[in-house]
């Protein structure tokens, strides 16, 4: 058999990662930096070849990208104490761009085409038929919406109706962030699940039960093996 | 009283164990569980299956190492069913990644379909700058790129002679985790120019992702759920169909946790114990 030292190395990284789940421990540490800085430096030089092509090298066929270069290098006087307020002036310069950007459609996307999509009929027909479910989704969104929107009337001091609506509304917005909350942890299920499969569907998934031992070993009695100084 | 303290008082190690035995599980032995087809998934397959043959798509891959397990799979049966109906893709990213991971995953469809390099798909490269580059790459591409992740020259490729901003694009793909991309590809594809958006987002992202749907963005197809349902939709069952068992258990888990942390709260709560 074929050893593949790049699927041995995979399932190591894998269950060096899941060992967090029983004690935080050096192996641990040491994969999640080397990820860290591999990923940063991989970041940076694709950033610097960006500059370097788009930027430099076309200089001479649009010499006005020579803006944007300064700009850019103003940015790294912020390593310079002395001279770190020049970095102020390209991001002035990103930010209102940034905003000029985004704002050009920002009403009409975020607010009036999110009215008009809550603008629904209060009740519903299906090919002639009453459409129950369809009716009901409509009425929680319009009460949702209403109510939620009802949170945010801060001119007025929140009692009565107003009151009751807010509770309303606040409800309404923990079921959206219970949501978030749920779909987030649906990320990070897929995650454990994928890196499983690679564990479990590699043919060096052979040497998982070993690699686990070891790191098991390794994580659980980092002082024993002098991975870890004791405390004293 | 003391079951309740043991209930509160469970090893954290034990928890993740039992997490990790409700993954592992059900990879090894399917339970095969039924798998519902989600509409807004729906909608993504049906907005695609309806576009007219050799339609041209800007695929914003924001994929990275930590997301190609979840949107990796619906991105491939995606990007399968548009190579069949013989779709023009352009493939950029905002996440510095984004590119490798398109080569690695593009590459064996685009042979599998027998699609030309540089004909019927580009990897146009990375593109930092957030919301600004997308209208950048919208208003002229080759204003952004002169050259693909290859480094050919944008002017050597046949593709790019066809295709020079949003008037030739028919589709918009965002896939990733950015929260700020998705409004931006909305704000600045679908409402600047009326291009139909399609997002496959990460888990964490589909609850901003919905406001959108159906009006703004055509359809969602979200995280491994979306990706199981998308290789059904397209019928190439892969990593996201063999893992929906897996994901069922461990939320059933996770529910039963939620569950017993409440109990445990309320009772100790009746019985006059701190909040």
């Amino acid at each position: 058999m074929i050893i593949n030292w790049v699927e041995i190395l995979g399932v190591f990284f894998g269950m060096a990662i899941l060992s967090f789940s029983f004690k935080d421990n050096p192996i641990y540490k040491f994969v999640e930096s080397l990820y860290l800085g591999s990923a940063a430096g991989y970041v940076l030089i694709m950033n610097l070849n960006r500059a370097y092509t788009e930027g430099f090298l076309s200089l001479s066929k649009d010499p006005l990208l020579l803006i944007p270069i300064l700009l850019g290098i103003m940015m790294y006087a912020r390593l310079f104490k002395q001279i770190s307020w020049v970095s102020r002036y390209p991001l002035a310069f990103l930010t209102a761009l940034g905003i000029g950007v985004s704002t050009r459609t920002l009403i009409e996307t975020d607010v009036l085409k999110q009215i008009s999509s809550s603008a629904l009929p209060l009740i519903v027909f299906n090919q002639g038929s009453f459409d129950i479910i369809k009716t009901f989704s409509n009425l929680i969104i319009i009460i949702s919406v209403s109510t939620v929107v009802s949170y945010f009337l801060y001119s007025r001091e929140q009692k009565g109706i107003l009151k009751t609506s807010t509770n309303i509304g606040l409800s309404f917005m923990m079921i959206g962030f219970g949501t978030a909350v749920a779909t987030s942890l649906l990320s990070r299920v897929s995650k454990t699940i994928g890196l499983l499969q690679t564990l479990i569907i590699v043919p060096s998934g052979i040497y998982m039960v070993p690699i686990m031992i070891v790191i098991l070993i390794l994580s659980v009695f980092p002082e024993k093996i002098g991975l870890k100084k004791k405390s004293q | 009283m003391d079951l309740i303290k043991k209930l509160q008082n469970i090893p954290m190690p034990v928890i993740n164990l039992i997490m990790i035995a409700s993954i592992a599980i059900p990879l090894v032995i399917p339970l095969g569980l039924p798998i519902k087809i989600d509409p807004m998934t729906r909608a993504a397959y049906n907005t695609i299956q309806n576009m007219p043959e050799g339609s041209v798509v800007i695929f914003d891959y924001g994929m990275t190492a930590s997301y190609i397990i979840e949107m990796g799979p619906a991105c491939n049966s995606m990007t399968a069913q548009m190579f069949e109906k013989d779709f023009k893709i352009l493939f950029f990213s905002g996440d510095a990644q984004g590119p490798v991971f398109a080569e690695n995953e593009i590459s064996p469809i685009a042979e599998e379909f027998k699609k030309t390099y540089g004909v019927d798909w580009v990897i146009l490269g990375f593109a930092p700058g957030g919301e600004v580059a997308i209208t950048a790459i919208l208003a002229d591409i080759k204003n952004v790129f002169s050259e693909d992740f290859y480094g050919t020259p944008i002017d050597n490729l046949p593709l790019m002679e066809v295709v020079q901003n949003h008037e030739q694009i028919d589709l918009a793909i965002y896939t990733g985790g950015g929260g700020d991309r998705l409004p931006a590809w909305v704000r600045q594809a679908n409402t600047a120019y009326g291009t139909t958006v399609i997002f496959i987002p990460a888990g964490g992202m589909i609850a901003y992702a919905t406001p959108y749907y159906p009006n703004q963005a055509a359809g969602i197809v979200g995280s491994l759920r979306g990706s199981a349902e998308y290789e059904l939709l397209t019928r190439r069952p892969g990593a996201a169909i063999s893992g929906m068992d897996s994901l069922s258990l461990s939320f059933l888990y996770l529910m039963f946790l939620v569950i017993l942390c409440n109990i445990s709260v309320i009772i100790s709560f009746i019985k006059g114990g701190k909040k």
